[in-house]
C-alpha cells in the first residue's frame, strides 16, 4: 500500500468524522438556542411587566447582552423594527425566524412555538402579552429537554458513526 | 386680525417638510401619505388635523378650511369622494405610533392621545375598557387624530401693547379658547418671548416655569425640547397640573408660571395658590368667551375676584388664532389703541 493511498484514506475518514462532529455539534447548538431563547424572553416579560419598554428597545437590549444562538434573532427584528415600523411586529418576527431558524439548529416543532408566539407579538395589553411569553416559555422548555435528550444519545452516535462510516468506506476501496 | 408671520429669530424646524412634519408623516399608511404629498402647498403649510377613522374617508382640517382628502392630492367638501381608511389603514397608524408595542401604549390609551416628537399629538378613539368605573385602556382603535403642533409665531408681541400696561406692569392672562383656535401656540409663545425679553421694551425678561401635562407646549421628547421656549424656562414634563404648579412653585421660584388647559377644582386650587405667592400665570381654558368661564363653577370665583389681569379670547372666525377680544380684569373689553391694529371687530 502506497504512500498515497494512506493519504487518501485518511481524508475519507476524516471528512466522514467531521460530518459526523458537525451533526454533534448541530444538537449542541439546538439546545443551547433554545435555551437563549427562554431566557431572552424572559427578559422581554421582564421589560415588559414593570418597564412597558417598546419592542425595539427591548429586543435590542437582549440581543446586545445575551451571547447565545438565539441572540442575532432578537438583534435582526429589533433593527427591522426600527427601519421598516410600518410592517408590524408579527411580520417581522415571521421573517427573522425562518430566516434564522436554520443558524440555530432548531427543529420544525420550534419554529411553530416561535411562530405561533410571534402572532401576537406586541398586540394587546401588558397581562395579555406576559401571558403569551409565559405559554412560549413552557413550550421551549419542553423542546429543550428533548433537544438535550437527543443530543445525550444522539451526539456520540453521530461521532462514532462518522468515524466508522470513514473508515468502512476506506476498508471497501482498499 | 391678520394671521401672524413667523419670526426670524424663532425656530422653525417644521420648515422644509412641506408642512407636513416627519413625525407625523411617517405614521401615515403609504397610500394616504401619497396622497397627501401631492396636496397643494398652501393646504399642507396651513395642514392642522389629519383625521383617519375606519371606514371613513379622510378628513383634513386646515386653517383655510377643511374638506376629505382624494386620491389625487385634492380636497373635497363631500365625504363621497374622499379616500376611505379602512381597519388596516387605523392600525398601521396604531402600529406606528405604539413601535409595534401596544402594551407600551396603555397609559396613553387610557388618556386618548399619544404625544409624539416635536410636541404634534395623536388622538386615539376606540372601544374604552372599564374596570371598577374606570378607564382602563381602548381596544379596537376606529378613529385616529393627528395634530400638527405650530412652533412659536410671534403672535403675542402683536398683543402686548393689551396685556402690558405702562410702565412695563404685566398680570396673570387667562386665554380662553375653543379647541383649535391656537392657544396652546399663543401660550408657547408668550413663554418664549418673556423668557427671552423679546416681548415687550417695557418688560424685563422674566424666569418662565412650564407645567406641560401633556408635553404639549415644550413638545419634549426622551429629554428633548422640540420647542424653544426661551432661556429662562423651567419645563417640567408629563406632570398633572395642579401637583406641578406646586412642586414649581416651591422648587423653581418661577416668576411666571405657565400651564395649560386648566379646569378642574384641583387645577383652580393649585393656581390660588401660585397667584397668592405673587406669580404671575399665563394659563388657557377651554370657553367660547368670558360668559363661558363666569358660568363654570369651579372658575367664577376666580374671575370675580379678578384674579387675572388680562383675558384673552380667541376664535376661528377668521382663521386659527383669530382675537376676538381681550378684557380687563373686571371683565371690560379693552378697546383699539389708535394707530393700531384693530383687536377685535366689537372693539
Amino acid at each position: 500500500m502506497g504512500g498515497l493511498e494512506w493519504i487518501g484514506g485518511l481524508c475519507v475518514v476524516s471528512a466522514c468524522a467531521g460530518l459526523g462532529f458537525f451533526k454533534a455539534a448541530r444538537l449542541q447548538r439546538r439546545v443551547g438556542a433554545l435555551r437563549g431563547l427562554q431566557a431572552g424572553l424572559q427578559v422581554l416579560d421582564t421589560e415588559i411587566a414593570y418597564a412597558a419598554t417598546p419592542l425595539p428597545d427591548a429586543f435590542r437590549r437582549i440581543g446586545n447582552t445575551f451571547s447565545s444562538p438565539a441572540a442575532p434573532l432578537f438583534a435582526e427584528v429589533a433593527e427591522q423594527l426600527a427601519s421598516r415600523p410600518e410592517t408590524g411586529a408579527p411580520d417581522l418576527w415571521e421573517t427573522a425566524v425562518r430566516r434564522l431558524a436554520a443558524d440555530m439548529a432548531l427543529e420544525p416543532p420550534d419554529v411553530e412555538v416561535l411562530l405561533q408566539f410571534g402572532r401576537t407579538l406586541g398586540a394587546s395589553d401588558r397581562a395579555d402579552q406576559r401571558k403569551h411569553i409565559r405559554v412560549a416559555c413552557d413550550r421551549l422548555r419542553v423542546q429543550e429537554e428533548a433537544a438535550r435528550q437527543e443530543a445525550a444519545t444522539r451526539a456520540r452516535m453521530w461521532r462514532s458513526l462518522g468515524v466508522l462510516i470513514g473508515a468502512a468506506i476506506v476498508v471497501l476501496l482498499m | 386680525m391678520k394671521r401672524p408671520t413667523a419670526e426670524p429669530g424663532t425656530k422653525q424646524r417644521e420648515a422644509g417638510c412641506g408642512g407636513v412634519p416627519e413625525a407625523v408623516r411617517r405614521l401615515l399608511p403609504p397610500k394616504i401619505r401619497k396622497a397627501l404629498e401631492s396636496c397643494s402647498p398652501e393646504v399642507l403649510e396651513a395642514l392642522e388635523e389629519i383625521r383617519i377613522r375606519r371606514d371613513l374617508p379622510v378628513h383634513l382640517w386646515t386653517g383655510r378650511g377643511e374638506g376629505f382628502l382624494m386620491g389625487e392630492g385634492r380636497l373635497s367638501p363631500f365625504p363621497a369622494e374622499g379616500m376611505v381608511a379602512g381597519a388596516e389603514d387605523v392600525m398601521h397608524v396604531v402600529q406606528g405610533l405604539s413601535q409595534s408595542s401596544l402594551y407600551a401604549l396603555e397609559e396613553e390609551l387610557r388618556r386618548g392621545y399619544v404625544t409624539l416628537p416635536g410636541g404634534h399629538r395623536a388622538g386615539i378613539v376606540g372601544r374604552a375598557v372599564v374596570a371598577e368605573g374606570r378607564v382602563q385602556t381602548q381596544v379596537d382603535i376606529t378613529g385616529v387624530n393627528l395634530r400638527v403642533a405650530r412652533p412659536v409665531t410671534g403672535i403675542s408681541r402683536d398683543l402686548a401693547d393689551w396685556l402690558v400696561e405702562p410702565p412695563g406692569k404685566i398680570g396673570s392672562v387667562l386665554i380662553i379658547s375653543p379647541p383649535q383656535c391656537g392657544k396652546t401656540t399663543l401660550l408657547r409663545d408668550l413663554a418664549y418671548q418673556v423668557s427671552s425679553g423679546r416681548w415687550h421694551p417695557l418688560v424685563a425678561p422674566r424666569k418662565v416655569a412650564v407645567v406641560d401635562e401633556r408635553s404639549e407646549l415644550a413638545g419634549t421628547w426622551k429629554g428633548r425640547r422640540h420647542f424653544d421656549l426661551g432661556p429662562r424656562t423651567d419645563v417640567l414634563d408629563g406632570c398633572p397640573k395642579a401637583e406641578g404648579m406646586m412642586i414649581l412653585l416651591r422648587s423653581m421660584s418661577p416668576e411666571i408660571l405657565v400651564t395649560d388647559e386648566i379646569g378642574g377644582e384641583e387645577d383652580v386650587a393649585a393656581l390660588r395658590e401660585v397667584l397668592r405667592a405673587g406669580v404671575i400665570v399665563f394659563a388657557s381654558v377651554h370657553g367660547g368667551d368670558l360668559q363661558d368661564i363666569r358660568r363654570r363653577p369651579s372658575l367664577r370665583p376666580l374671575v370675580e375676584e379678578g384674579a387675572f389681569f388680562r383675558y384673552v379670547v380667541l376664535s376661528r372666525q377668521r382663521g386659527p388664532m383669530t382675537v376676538e377680544g381681550i378684557f380687563d380684569a373686571s371683565g371690560r373689553r379693552l378697546r383699539a389703541q389708535p394707530g393700531r391694529q384693530p383687536v377685535a371687530s366689537g372693539g
